[in-house]
C-alpha cells in the first residue's frame, strides 16, 4: 500500500514530534525516575574508586614530593593565623554583644541544623548541564530537595538519591532557581544557572531596584529551600535597557565549581524563626 | 560477548568522562567521548547490534547527568542515525574521513544540546562561552578523535580473537574430556 520510503519518512516524522513532546514535558521541571537510580547505584561504586585513587594519587604528590615552597608557605601561614587569631576574638565580642541585643529585643532564634560531609565523586559528564554525585545516599539520611553548601556559599540542592549516593544540581546549571535578595538594598528576584559561563543569572529584579557591582547577593529563605542569609555570590555586571520592567543582574558566585571536592548537605536545613515574645 | 566489550568500554568512558578528564589542565572542554563511541558503532558495527548499546549509554549519562531526562538517548539516536547517514552519502576516503565525521558528529550532538536548551529556555543567547566550548571540543575532535576510533576498532578485534580463542579452548576441552 505504502511504499518503502514513504513509511521511513512518516517513521521519522512520527519519531521527531514524540521526542520533541518527551523532552518538552521532561525539561519543565527536573524529575528523577527509578531506573537512573539503578544507573547511579551500579556506576558510582566505580566511579569513587577511581576517585579515590586519583585523590590518593595527587596527596602521595602534594605531601610527599611537592614540598619545595612548605618551609615558606609555613612561614607565611603562621602570620597569617597570628592576624587571624585576633580577627577571632574581635568576632567573639561582637557575637556575644549580637547575643545580648537580641535577647534585648526578645527574638529567638532556632537553629535546628544537622550537617553531613560528603565528598564529590564525579561530575556531569555534559557541558551543558552542571551536576555532581556525592557518596552519601538515603542510609546517611539524605533526601531529594536538600540544600548543599560549602564554606563560601550555597553550591546547589539534591534532586536524586539511591541508597549510597546522590545527584546534586548546582546552581550554576540552567534548571536551577534559587530566590534571592541584595544583601545591601533587600532587592529580590530569582538566581538561575548559567551552565557554560559557570555564573549565574539574576532574574526578575524590578529595573526601579537598586543593585550595584559587588553587592552581595544571599538566599531569602522564601523557597523553602535554602536557608535565609546563606551567601551565594558578587554583582558582576548590571545593565538597565531603556525599556522593559526588570533589569538583568549578572552573578559570579561564590563558589568555585571547578574545584569542588566536598560538600555540606544541610540534613535539617536551620530554620531562623525570629518570632516575638 | 561482544555486548560485554561494549559494557567495558562504555563503563572505562563514562567513568573516565566523568571522574578524570574534568581535573585535567585543557581538557575542561573535552568533547563527549561517549558520543564518540556511538561515532564507532555507527561506522563499525552493524545497526541490530549497535542500538542496544546508544540506548543504554544514552539511559546512564541521563541518569548521571541533569539534563532533562531522554535527552541523551534522543542525542545519542540522532547521532547514530545522522553518522550513518553522513558515512554513506559522503563517502569520504583517505586521511581526512574520520577526522571530518568524528567533528560533525560532535557539531550534530552541540546542535540537539542547542535545540533542547533552546526549547527549555526561549531567552538562551549564544554567549562567548558556548561558541569557546563548542571550538575547542571540535579541535580536540580533529586532533584525537579518529585516534579513538582506531583505538576502539583495535581493541573490539582484539576482544573478538581472546574470546574465539576462548571458545575453540574450551570446545578443545570438552571433546578430550569426551573421548575420554
Amino acid at each position: 500500500m505504502f511504499s518503502k520510503k514513504t513509511l521511513l519518512i512518516v517513521g521519522a516524522i512520527v519519531l521527531i514530534i514524540v521526542n520533541i513532546t518527551i523532552l518538552y514535558i521532561s525539561s519543565s521541571h527536573y524529575r528523577s525516575s527509578g531506573f537512573g537510580r539503578v544507573a547511579i547505584f551500579f556506576v558510582a561504586p566505580l566511579q569513587e574508586a577511581v576517585t579515590d585513587s586519583v585523590n590518593f594519587t595527587k596527596g602521595i604528590w602534594n605531601h610527599y614530593f611537592y614540598l619545595v615552597s612548605v618551609a615558606q608557605e609555613n612561614d607565611n601561614l603562621k602570620k597569617k593565623l597570628s592576624r587571624a587569631v585576633a580577627k577571632n576574638s574581635q568576632y567573639n565580642e561582637l557575637e556575644l554583644s549580637n547575643q545580648r541585643l537580641r535577647n534585648l529585643l526578645n527574638f529567638k532564634e532556632t537553629t535546628a541544623s544537622k550537617i553531613l560531609a560528603a565528598e564529590v565523586i564525579s561530575v556531569d559528564p555534559s557541558s551543558w548541564f552542571k551536576a555532581v554525585i556525592i557518596d552519601k545516599g538515603s542510609l546517611d539520611g539524605v533526601e531529594r530537595g536538600l540544600p548543599v553548601v560549602i564554606r563560601q556559599g550555597i553550591a546547589g540542592q539534591v534532586v536524586d538519591v539511591s541508597s549510597r549516593y546522590s545527584k546534586i544540581m548546582l546552581i550554576i546549571d540552567r534548571n536551577s532557581s534559587v530566590d534571592a535578595l541584595v544583601q545591601r538594598t533587600r532587592a529580590r528576584g530569582i538566581i538561575k544557572g548559567e551552565a557554560m559561563a559557570g555564573q549565574c543569572l539574576f532574574k526578575y529584579v524590578l529595573r526601579k531596584d537598586d543593585v550595584r557591582v559587588g553587592d552581595t547577593i544571599v538566599a531569602s529563605g522564601l523557597d523553602g529551600v535554602f536557608p535565609k542569609g546563606l551567601p551565594i555570590g558578587d554583582v558582576k555586571e548590571v545593565v538597565r535597557r531603556n525599556s522593559g520592567v526588570f533589569q538583568e543582574v549578572r552573578v559570579v558566585p561564590y563558589v568555585d565549581f571547578e574545584k569542588l571536592e566536598e560538600v555540606l548537605v544541610l540534613l535539617n536545613p536551620s530554620k531562623y524563626k525570629f518570632v516575638s515574645k | 560477548m561482544t555486548y560485554g566489550f561494549y559494557l567495558c568500554v562504555s563503563s572505562c568512558l563514562i567513568v573516565l568522562q566523568t571522574t578524570i578528564v574534568p581535573h585535567l589542565p585543557l581538557f575542561d572542554n573535552f568533547y563527549d567521548l561517549a558520543a564518540l563511541f556511538i561515532i564507532y558503532l555507527s561506522l563499525y558495527r552493524p545497526v541490530r547490534e549497535s542500538l542496544p548499546v546508544v540506548i543504554f549509554l544514552g539511559f546512564v549519562m541521563d541518569s548521571l547527568s541533569s539534563t532533562p531526562f531522554m535527552l541523551y538517548i534522543t542525542a545519542y539516536l540522532w547521532l547514530f542515525i545522522s553518522m550513518r547517514g553522513i558515512a554513506k552519502i559522503l563517502r569520504l576516503e583517505g586521511r581526512f574521513r574520520l577526522p571530518f565525521i568524528v567533528v560533525s558528529g560532535v557539531l550534530i550532538e552541540n546542535l540537539l544540546f542547542i535545540g533542547t536548551v533552546f526549547m527549555l529556555d526561549s531567552e538562551f543567547r549564544f554567549s562567548v562561552a558556548v561558541v569557546r566550548s563548542i571550538a575547542v571540543q571540535s579541535l580536540w575532535a580533529i586532533c584525537t578523535g579518529s585516534l579513538f576510533l582506531v583505538s576502539f576498532d583495535y581493541c573490539h578485534r582484539g576482544w573478538d580473537k581472546i574470546i574465539n580463542q576462548y571458545i575453540i579452548q574450551k570446545k578443545g576441552v570438552s571433546n578430550n574430556s569426551l573421548i575420554d
